[in-house]
């Protein structure tokens, strides 16, 4: 049993180059997930950070609900099929299989008896006295498969491993895998490609990436029909005609005509008369064309999230008609307080039984499309991803976290994804030299210090983040994160001594990761001793 | 595709272009002893030098009791007689232990031969001692009837040589060598059908014994030919008599030929097993590790494993149904 949770996860190279941006998704136990993109768009990269070989800029990841900071990655548990033919060339294929087991310490005779079954399964007991250097390319994958059988790993992540493999023999790796999957019920499977057929051919879901980014995340068959974003539509090679148009108010208009019939599923709060729109045909799917507005942003129905106009009253958010009280844990997250705000809610994180510190919303189904439902509550509707039985006019409920939720105030993201700390206390050193210590660099006030005080109040107006270097600054080093929010960047720092972080925005240009020098310019005035 | 280093390049070279197969084996068992020697001779002399440790204490044996033999035989006849059952017991029937230990290792060194000429993978290691596990029992006990057998006959052959010493009676004497000669020969073949029949089959002792008895006899003359051409460079060395061909056998049986000539043995072996048995009782094993042969393990390959079809594998988690809730409630 391996369940993956993957919050915020960002990764910057020493460079700057942003290798992931804020990833979140969750795998479940024993599925087969496979992230698909182009080269450089973060998946192997993804791949390297679950494993615990990448260390993560930021975010948090939790494996089987357990944070992976507090797990070594040799205790990890993971197998990896890389796209390289790892097996030691000077040992038998059966050597390559029983080292590892001896190294574990199993007798002779299991040992034999585990790695002659194991590559019976696989079609290679044949080859089991010889060396890989005979073996075509998919034969050393489908040993460096075994491999992985044989460990019996709870998570088995696959770099590429049929990029090497010639066309022929794909088919045979393919089927290999799929048996492995089979033998292999509890194990979670995480694979990367960038071929849409072995995607659609192996994945129960399929989460589709663009420079860093998790475009969209969804079930195979559903994934197909429904596009969030048209580079989701090219990656999968499901483009086959692009037209452009507009939005009369009423009609989708191309070429002059109107469409005799208006499209289904489409979110019409999305368009304005006048509108470009852009249809696509599509290639992979019943649903012939797709449409999408000028950014290129699907116009359909959101399977993404929902999203519901609230007011904020206090500590408690009212929307579709229910109350929800948010937890200190949470309003430390929110930017400002307004009282009219957008509340959105992830499609994933959805759930049909109570969970804690959740509230529930009921809904009415409005179509069973099969491989979906569509939902409906207080004239906003979504689509869930789910196979079920359920009626038009059938009502349900489902929960939601609390913690989950994500308030907007128009455009601009109001909720932090870690908590805001505002103002922090830092234990100062020497103080009748007007000096004191902050993220490690010795900070000259230029005013007195009171002889007594022993601790600086900071309040975030004291801060300013700069690529230039001030008068009373330090150089940020130890950041502990930063997210994306309104166009600007929310960075984290760890303050040493104080055990707290702070948070400060910054322009999204501002690197805080890698070599960027970054300055933190401090006000001394905005600062007070106690 | 990342670009490979010098250093990788060298170890790992460029994978095959086609998939391994054992498909393209030989058409016959005469083509596939040369097809073994070409391409698994290492293989085979690994076998070999395994088998080697079992048969060493019976080759120093009788490299140590050269001189005591030659002194016997040197005696005059009168004087001869009285070391005679004295050194026969000494040398041949001291050996038969040593002849138990030698066949323990052949049934080792034929699990290993069976499965190369089988064209199946070998591990060393497991498949010597699985044999030995396997056929060790029923050896070591073929093993003690043959050093017997080869005790007696040769008890008898020498009685002979000094009956003529004595008596300077060549008719009968050449008649009685003959006759012992003949009954060396059998009991050759015999014990090489044994041999091979318990290190392929799961048969009791009896049938065993029964079972060679009836294959050696329904391929008579091939296989003594086949198995006396297979020992005659021992029994030419052998034959000769100086100490130096004596010893140079010693060390041809030490250095190859212990492996290598047991291969034919073995091969015609099979060669009966499938005429008279195999392709009636014993499909599994006709004219494996030759092209017309059966193959289990291509019937066993994942290709032909209709039940691994792609159907996606669901997710483990139990799946749950949606809460249902009725009008007017909240």
């Amino acid at each position: 049993m391996a369940k993956i949770e993957a919050k915020y996860l960002t990764k910057v190279y020493k460079n700057g180059t942003y290798a992931l941006k804020n990833c979140s998704f969750s795998v479940n136990s024993g599925e087969f997930l496979v992230i698909v993109g182009e080269s450089g768009s973060g998946k192997s990269t993804l791949l390297k950070v679950i494993a615990g070989t990448e260390p993560l800029s930021a975010g948090e990841l939790y494996i089987d609900g357990i944070l992976s900071d507090n797990i070594p990655v040799k205790k990890r548990d993971v197998s990896m099929v890389f796209q390289e033919y790892v097996l030691y060339p000077h040992m038998t294929v059966f050597d390559n299989l029983a080292t590892p087991l001896k190294l574990l310490g199993e007798d002779e005779k299991s040992i034999y008896d585990r790695v002659m079954d194991t590559l019976r399964i696989f079609g290679l007991e044949i080859a089991a006295d010889v060396k890989p250097k005979n073996l075509s390319g998919g034969e050393q994958q489908r040993v460096a498969l075994a491999k992985t059988l044989l460990k019996r790993s709870k998570l088995v992540l696959f770099d590429e491993p049929m990029s090497n493999v010639d066309e022929k023999s794909r088919w045979e790796y393919c089927k290999a895998l799929m048996k492995m999957k089979k033998l292999l019920p509890e194990s979670t499977f995480i694979y990367v490609t960038h071929n849409t057929r072995e995607a659609l051919s192996l994945a129960d879901r399929i989460a589709v990436m663009q420079d860093g980014v998790i475009l969209q995340i969804a079930h195979t068959d559903f994934l197909t029909n429904h596009f969030e974003h048209l580079s989701v539509m090219e990656l999968l090679g499901a483009v086959t005609n692009v037209e452009e148009g507009e939005y009369n108010g009423e009609d989708f208009v191309f070429g002059g005509l109107p469409l005799e019939e208006n499209p289904e599923l489409i979110d019409y709060s999305k368009l304005s008369a006048g509108q470009k729109v852009i249809r696509v045909q599509s290639n992979v799917n019943d649903v012939d064309f797709h449409f999408f507005d000028e950014f290129e942003n699907s116009l359909s129905i959101s399977s993404k999230e929902l999203k519901l106009s609230g007011n904020l009253e206090e500590n408690v958010l009212n929307f579709a008609n229910i109350k929800v009280e948010l937890n200190d844990e949470y309003l430390i997250r929110l930017l400002r307080r307004p009282n009219m705000v957008d509340v959105v809610m992830s499609a994933e994180k959805f759930s049909k039984i109570p969970v804690s510190d959740c509230f529930s919303l009921v809904f009415s189904v409005e179509k069973n499309g099969g491989n979906y439902i569509l939902l409906k509550t207080n004239d906003n509707c979504f689509i869930l991803s789910e196979k079920t039985n359920l009626q038009k006019g059938e009502k349900i409920r489902l929960y939601y976290r609390i913690n989950d939720l994500i308030l907007y105030d128009g455009n601009n993201r109001l909720t932090c994804h870690y908590s805001l700390h505002r103002k922090i206390k830092i234990k100062i050193h020497d103080a009748d030299k007007g000096m004191f210590e902050l993220l490690g660099k010795r900070i000259k006030l230029g005013k007195p210090i009171p002889k007594n005080a022993k601790y600086a109040k900071i309040t975030k107006k004291a801060f300013e983040i700069s690529h230039k270097k001030g008068k009373c600054n330090v150089r940020i080093l130890d950041c502990l994160d930063e997210e994306f929010i309104n166009g600007k960047k929310l960075i984290h720092v760890h303050v040493k001594e104080s055990d707290e972080y702070l948070s400060f925005l910054a322009d999204e240009s501002v690197g805080c990761f890698g070599k960027n020098k970054v300055w933190l310019n401090i006000t001394p005035k905005e600062i007070s001793f106690v | 595709m990342r670009k490979k280093g010098l250093l990788e390049k060298i170890l790992m070279r460029e994978p095959a272009k086609e998939d391994f197969s054992a498909n393209k084996l030989p058409e016959n068992r005469i083509k596939l002893f040369s097809y073994m020697l070409k391409n698994k001779f290492f293989k085979i002399y690994k076998n070999h030098l395994l088998m080697v440790v079992f048969f060493l204490p019976l080759i120093i044996w009788g490299i140590l009791t050269m001189e005591y033999t030659d002194m016997v035989y040197s005696l005059a006849p009168k004087e001869g007689i009285t070391h005679f059952i004295e050194h026969w017991f000494t040398v041949y029937v001291t050996a038969i232990p040593m002849w138990v230990l030698a066949f323990v290792g052949l049934a080792g060194g034929l699990n290993v031969l069976k499965k190369l000429a089988w064209g199946d993978p070998v591990i060393f290691k497991n498949d010597f001692l699985r044999g030995i596990k396997l056929s060790g029992k029923q050896l070591a006990l073929v093993g003690g009837l043959w050093g017997t057998a080869f005790a007696l006959i040769k008890y008898a052959i020498n009685w002979l040589g000094f009956y003529y010493k004595v008596f300077d009676d060549s008719y009968s004497v050449v008649f009685g060598i003959f006759v012992c000669l003949f009954l060396l020969v059998a009991a050759i073949c015999y014990t090489v059908y044994m041999t091979c029949m318990a290190s392929m089959y799961n048969v009791n002792f009896k049938q065993l014994l029964v079972g060679s008895f009836k294959l050696y006899f329904a391929d008579c003359f091939l296989a003594t030919g086949v198995i006396l051409l297979s020992l005659s460079p021992i029994i030419i060395l052998l034959s000769i008599g100086f100490a130096i061909t004596t010893l140079l056998a010693y060390l041809f049986a030490i250095c190859f030929l212990i492996g290598i000539i047991i291969i034919p043995m073995f091969l015609v072996c099979q060669h009966t097993f499938d005429r008279v048995i195999n392709k009636k009782d014993y499909p599994d094993f006709y004219g494996r590790g030759l092209s017309y042969g059966s193959n289990p393990q291509s019937e066993n390959t994942f290709m032909a494993d209709d039940g691994a079809e792609c159907d996606k594998t669901n997710n483990n988690d139990e799946e749950i149904d949606f809460e249902r809730v009725n009008d007017g409630e909240n």
